[in-house]
């Protein structure tokens, strides 16, 4: 699975949670430039990812987490380590 | 009387974990998590070492981020303070995922009450010295302590290489006394909000919460 098919599921995903419409998934994207995205939609979208991808988060790398760019990056290792 | 300042240790958990349960207790008999999760009050200890133990930076449970006011040796008083946002994500969310994580079925079956929780939310300053969990010993009130742990702690923070250009305290509205020691301090009304859903005091000891700040 390459990077940009990553970004464009998770632009779905997050179409679905935060109700966002056209948002461009891009690395720096973080919860503060995002309306909807506060801590209850955020373990939504958590949950959402882990069920679509097919994946499960540890809690230290969900912590370590700064922006989409780090989630991305996340869920690419853990598909390739699959 | 001696004063001394230092950082928390693993030997100060009970203490800080009472200061942590005064504090959202803050001044009424509901405990927040109780009433929130369904727990009981040894769950919510639980719980809070629990997060503490997960040594998350950045947000209010991270048991080094405590200093500790000693009065001639003995724990009087404790804060807790952080840089919003410096450790990536926000504080708010940072808590909100471990408490998920430990919680798991109990945090899903909250959604509704944290959906009222929601109508009093204040979003914290970005980039802002956070200053949380204040909590003065029963014994050692009136003596200023609380104001002499916040200017210290100021003061640490303020010879730091990148010193924040503001501090900031919430609190809910009805800590009378803790405004009046915060105003002393310097903090002036920032922001405040009242949530308007009568099921926030099943929850809370106020319907209001305020963001104090002080230009540093």
């Amino acid at each position: 699975m390459e990077t940009c098919e990553i970004r464009l599921q998770l632009g779905n995903i997050f179409d679905s949670v935060f109700h966002c419409g056209n948002i461009e998934i891009t690395d720096e994207l973080t919860a503060e430039q995002v309306e909807k995205w506060d801590s209850l939609t955020h373990l939504t979208m958590i949950a959402a990812v882990e069920s679509h991808f097919g994946i499960r988060f540890k809690l230290k790398e969900l912590i370590i987490m700064k922006n989409t760019g780090d989630l991305v990056k996340l869920i690419l290792e853990k598909k390739q380590s699959v | 009387m001696i004063i001394t300042f230092r950082k928390a240790v693993d030997a100060d958990i009970d203490f800080i974990t009472d200061g942590i349960i005064q504090a959202e207790l803050s001044g009424g008999t509901v405990l927040p998590y109780t009433a929130l999760f369904n727990i009981s009050r040894e769950e919510t200890i639980s719980l809070i070492h629990a997060i503490m133990e997960e040594d998350i930076e950045g947000q209010e449970w991270f048991l080094p981020g405590f200093t500790i006011l000693e009065v001639n040796g003995q724990p009087a008083a404790c804060l807790n303070n952080w840089i919003e946002g410096n450790a990536g994500m926000g504080s708010g969310l940072l808590k909100a995922q471990a408490m998920s994580w430990i919680l798991k079925e109990k945090w899903k079956q909250a959604a509704q009450k944290l959906e009222w929780l929601k109508t009093l939310q204040l979003p914290r300053i970005q980039t802002a010295m956070q200053l949380e969990c204040i909590y003065t010993k029963s014994e050692f009130r009136g003596l200023g302590l609380a104001s002499k742990l916040i200017e210290h702690c100021i003061k640490e923070t303020s010879t730091s290489p990148a010193p924040p250009k503001t501090a900031e305290i919430q609190l809910l509205g009805n800590n009378e006394s803790a405004l009046h020691s915060y105003t002393k301090c310097g903090f002036l009304l920032r922001e405040q909000i009242t949530s308007a859903r009568p099921e926030i005091l099943t929850l809370l000891a106020h319907n209001t919460r305020v963001s104090l700040v002080k230009p540093l």
